[in-house]
C-alpha cells in the first residue's frame, strides 16, 4: 500500500489499518449472466488459482468500492446444490467448505421460477445472500414485471435489478454489497421433506406461490428473436447443414485470418534469432541460445494466432448460446458412438489444445461419458502438431496439394476418433450415459469483453504449457544432441561430417538408434526420425525444433541458418510415402506430457493417462503400418 | 383429455404434467429443472436427427432425450 506524501512524515502508525477483505461468491444458474457480472465487478483484476488439495482452478478477482476491497469468486453455474456433474460439484463443495462471507445469487429475471430453486436451497442452509435479478431487459421484453421490494421482503434478502451486459445496475449492486457488510445472518427457511424428490416438489410449490405474488406477466404473442433464430438454426432440414457450415467456418477463418500475423511473427523471430547469432561468438553458448531456445520456443510462438482465433470463435459461439444447440443437434449421433451431445464442445476445443478441452469435460455428468470423451480428445489434432505438419508438408509436397493433405490429416483424426469411441463403447465402458437434460437459453449478442476473457482463459493454458514445458524440453533436447562429445573421430573428414558423427554418438543419437528397429516396419527406420518422435513426448512442437537441431548441428554450414525444409528435402531418407506415414504417426501417437498429466488429475487415476499413451501409440504404429506397407503394395516408393 | 407419454407427443402439443416416474437420480433432476406434476408444458420440436426433443417449461426452453422424456406423462389439451 502506498503512503500519501503527508503520511510519510508523520509515520506509519497514523495510517488507517485496512479491514479484512470480505469474500463474496457468485452463484447462479448457467446462462444467467453470472460471468458477465463477475467481469463487471472485477474488471481486469482477475486471477486463477488453486483450491487447496484439489486440482480444480479457482477463479477469483478483486473489487473495490468506497475504500473497501472485496475478493470475488466466480463459481461454475449450477441448477441445484444437489450436484449433477463435476462442475456443479465444485460450487457445492466451495459453499460448504470455504464458507464465503456472503453469496451474490444471480437470477435470470426472465426465468424466475427455475432460478429461484437454487436460491431457495441456499436460504434453507442459511447462507447470507444478495439476489441480483439479471437480464432485466429480456424480462421486460417478454412482458414480465417483478415487484422487487415484495420479493425482497418475502425472501429476507436484498434484491437488485441489473442488465449485466449493458452494465446497468452495477452501482446498486456495489451499494448493496457495502451495506451488507453489517447485515445479520438471515433466518433459515425450513421446509420438511423425506427425500430430495419430495423436497423438489415442495420447494417449487413455495416458489410458485412467491412468483404469483411478485410477478406480473403480460401475454406477448409475438415470437421472440430467439424463437425465430431457432426455427432456422435447429430446423429439421436446414439445421444440420447450417451446423456443419458453422464448424467449417470456424476452422476456415481461424486458418486464413491467422496467416498474416503468423508470417509476421515467423519473420520477426527469425530476424531476432539472426541478430542474436551475430552478436554472440560462435560456440556452444550461441548454439544453446539461438538453436536451442530461440529456435525451439520462438518457432512455436508464431502458431499462437491460429489457436487464439480458434478459441475466440468457440467463445463467440458459446456466448451467443449456439453451443447448446450444437449439443442438441449432435446428441443423437454422439450417442450412437458412445459419447454425448455435451462432448461436442470439449472435442472442438481439442483442435486448439487438449488441456482446456479435457477441463471442459467437467460438464458431463456421467463418468463414462467423461472418460470416453477425454480418451479421444488427443485425436482432435491439437494446434501443437500443426507446426510439424506444416514443416513436413511444405518440405515435400507442392503448395497446391498442401491444403488437401492437411485437411485429410485432420479428417483422418476425426474418423479414427469415431472408430475408437465406438470400440470403447463396445468393449470398455458399459455404464449409463449422462442425462441429456439441457437448457437452451435465449440467444444473446456476445460481449467483446466476455469472449476475449474466455478466449484468453484457454490460450493462457496453452501458453503456460508452452512456456514451461517447451522451454525445458528445448533445452533438454539441445543437451541430448550435444553430449556426449566423441573424441574417436577418423581423420580426413570435413566439418559437416564431423558434426554428423558427433550427433550420432550423442545421447539423442543413441536413443534414435534404439528406435530404428521398431520403426523399420512402418518405414521410419532412421535414427533422426526416432529422436524427433521421441522428443514429441514433451510437447508436439518440439518435434520441429528437434529436427532443427538435428539438421543444423549435423551440418555446420557457413550460412547463419539453413532453412530446415531444404535440409529435410536433401535428406535422401525421405520419400513422399515415408513423409505421409510420418504425418499419420504424428497425428495419432501419444499426447504430450502436459496433457497426460491433466488427464491423470481430472480422472483421479494414473491408469487413464497410461492407457491413453499406450493405445494411441499402438494405433499410431498400426495406422502407419497400414499406410506404409499399403503404399508399397500399391506401388508407391 | 388424453394422457400421453412425453416422448410420444408431437411438436405443438400442450398440456399439464400428470406424473413423473423414473429412478431417483433422473426423477430428481427432472423435477429440479421444473418438470413437475401440475406444470404446464409445450412440445416445441424434435432435433433434426429425431432426438432429443425441445419443450417449453416454466418459461424456458429445455431439451431432453426421448428415453428421459418417457418418464413423464402429460394430460394433453388439444
Amino acid at each position: 500500500m502506498q503512503s500519501a506524501p503527508g503520511e510519510e512524515i508523520l509515520g506509519r502508525n497514523l495510517r488507517v489499518v485496512p479491514k479484512l477483505k470480505q469474500t463474496i461468491a457468485l452463484v447462479g444458474n448457467p446462462n444467467s449472466g453470472k460471468t458477465t457480472i463477475y467481469n463487471n465487478l472485477t474488471g481486469a483484476h482477475q486471477h486463477i488459482g488453486n483450491y487447496p488439495g484439489v486440482t480444480v482452478e479457482k477463479k477469483y478477482g478483486f473489487c473495490r468500492y468506497e475504500g473497501e476491497q472485496y475478493t470475488v469468486v466466480d463459481l461454475p453455474g449450477t441448477y441445484s446444490l444437489f450436484s449433477n456433474s463435476a462442475d456443479e460439484e465444485i460450487t457445492n463443495r466451495y459453499l460448504s467448505t470455504e464458507t464465503p462471507d456472503f453469496v451474490i445469487n444471480i437470477v435470470d429475471a426472465s426465468n424466475l421460477e427455475r432460478n429461484l430453486y437454487l436460491t431457495f436451497q441456499m436460504l434453507e442452509l442459511g447462507i447470507p445472500l444478495i439476489v441480483i435479478l439479471n437480464m432485466n431487459d429480456v424480462a421486460i421484453k417478454s412482458g414480465i414485471r417483478i415487484d422487487t421490494e415484495k420479493l425482497s421482503s418475502i425472501l429476507g434478502t436484498p434484491v437488485v435489478q441489473t442488465v449485466g451486459h449493458k452494465k446497468i445496475g452495477m452501482d446498486s449492486v456495489l451499494e448493496a454489497i457495502s451495506k451488507y457488510r453489517n447485515h445479520s445472518k438471515p433466518e433459515k427457511i425450513k421446509i420438511h421433506f423425506e427425500n430430495e424428490v419430495e423436497g423438489a416438489i415442495k420447494r417449487y410449490s413455495y416458489i410458485s406461490s412467491i412468483c404469483q405474488q411478485v410477478v406480473t406477466k403480460e401475454e406477448i404473442k409475438k415470437k421472440t428473436l430467439s424463437d425465430i433464430l431457432d426455427s432456422i438454426l435447429t430446423h429439421r432440414i436446414y439445421g444440420i447443414p447450417i451446423f456443419l457450415g458453422l464448424m467449417w467456418l470456424v476452422f476456415h477463418l481461424s486458418f486464413t485470418l491467422s496467416e498474416t500475423p503468423m508470417a509476421w511473427l515467423d519473420s520477426g523471430i527469425s530476424w531476432f534469432g539472426n541478430r542474436v547469432a551475430e552478436l554472440m561468438p560462435n560456440g556452444l553458448l550461441q548454439s544453446l541460445i539461438v538453436d536451442g531456445i530461440i529456435g525451439g520456443v520462438g518457432g512455436i510462438l508464431s502458431f499462437v494466432p491460429i489457436i487464439m482465433l480458434l478459441f475466440l470463435s468457440i467463445a463467440i459461439l458459446e456466448d451467443s448460446g449456439y453451443m447448446s444447440r450444437a449439443a442438441f443437434i449432435s446428441d443423437r449421433f454422439m450417442s450412437k458412438i458412445g459419447l454425448h451431445g455435451k462432448s461436442f464442445i470439449p472435442l472442438l476445443l481439442g483442435f486448439g489444445c487438449g488441456v482446456p478441452a479435457v477441463l471442459a469435460t467437467r460438464t458431463l455428468s456421467s463418468r463414462r461419458d467423461r472418460l470416453a470423451t477425454i480418451l479421444i480428445i488427443p485425436l482432435m489434432s491439437c494446434g501443437a502438431r500443426l507446426p510439424v505438419y506444416t514443416l513436413l508438408i511444405a518440405s515435400f509436397f507442392p503448395e497446391a496439394r498442401a491444403g488437401h493433405i492437411l485437411f485429410s490429416i485432420y479428417i483422418l483424426g476425426v474418423l479414427v476418433a469415431i472408430l475408437m469411441a465406438k470400440l470403447f463403447q463396445k468393449f470398455l465402458f458399459s455404464g449409463d450415459s449422462s442425462h441429456f437434460i439441457l437448457e437452451l437459453p435465449s440467444y444473446k449478442v456476445p460481449t467483446l469483453q466476455g469472449t476475449l476473457i474466455q478466449m484468453w482463459e484457454k490460450v493462457r493454458l496453452y501458453l503456460k504449457r508452452a512456456a514451461t514445458v517447451l522451454l525445458a524440453a528445448s533445452l533438454i533436447i539441445w543437451g541430448l544432441c550435444n553430449f556426449p562429445k566423441t573424441s574417436n573421430i577418423p581423420a580426413g573428414l570435413n566439418d559437416e561430417q564431423i558434426a554428423g558423427i558427433q550427433l550420432e554418438n550423442s545421447f539423442a543419437g543413441r536413443i534414435g538408434h534404439l528406435l530404428v528397429k521398431p520403426l523399420e516396419p512402418i518405414g521410419l527406420g532412421d535414427w533422426k526420425v526416432g529422436v524427433a518422435l521421441f522428443s514429441g513426448f514433451t510437447a508436439k512442437e518440439v518435434v520441429v525444433s528437434t529436427f532443427g537441431v538435428l539438421y543444423s548441428l549435423g551440418s555446420k554450414s557457413t550460412e547463419e541458418s539453413t532453412p530446415l525444409r531444404a535440409s529435410l528435402r536433401h535428406d535422401s531418407f525421405y520419400t513422399p510415402l515415408r513423409v505421409l506415414t510420418l504425418l499419420v504417426f504424428v497425428l495419432l501417437y501419444l499426447p504430450c506430457i502436459a496433457l497426460l498429466v491433466v488427464i491423470g488429475k481430472e480422472t483421479g487415476s494414473i491408469v487413464w493417462p497410461l492407457f491413453a499413451a499406450g493405445y494411441l501409440t499402438a494405433i499410431a504404429w498400426v495406422g502407419s503400418f497400414i499406410v506404409y506397407q499399403g503404399g508399397l503394395l500399391l506401388g508407391f516408393a | 383429455m388424453k394422457n400421453n407419454r412425453l416422448d410420444r407427443l408431437q411438436p405443438g402439443d400442450k398440456g399439464t404434467i400428470e406424473k413423473v416416474y423414473g429412478e431417483a437420480v433422473i426423477k430428481r433432476r427432472l423435477l429440479e429443472m421444473g418438470l413437475l406434476p401440475g406444470a404446464h408444458i409445450e412440445i416445441i420440436k424434435r432435433a433434426p436427427l429425431g432426438d432429443p426433443i425441445e419443450v417449453r417449461i416454466k418459461g424456458y426452453n429445455l431439451s431432453l432425450r426421448g428415453c428421459e422424456a418417457s418418464n413423464i406423462f402429460v394430460d394433453v389439451i388439444s
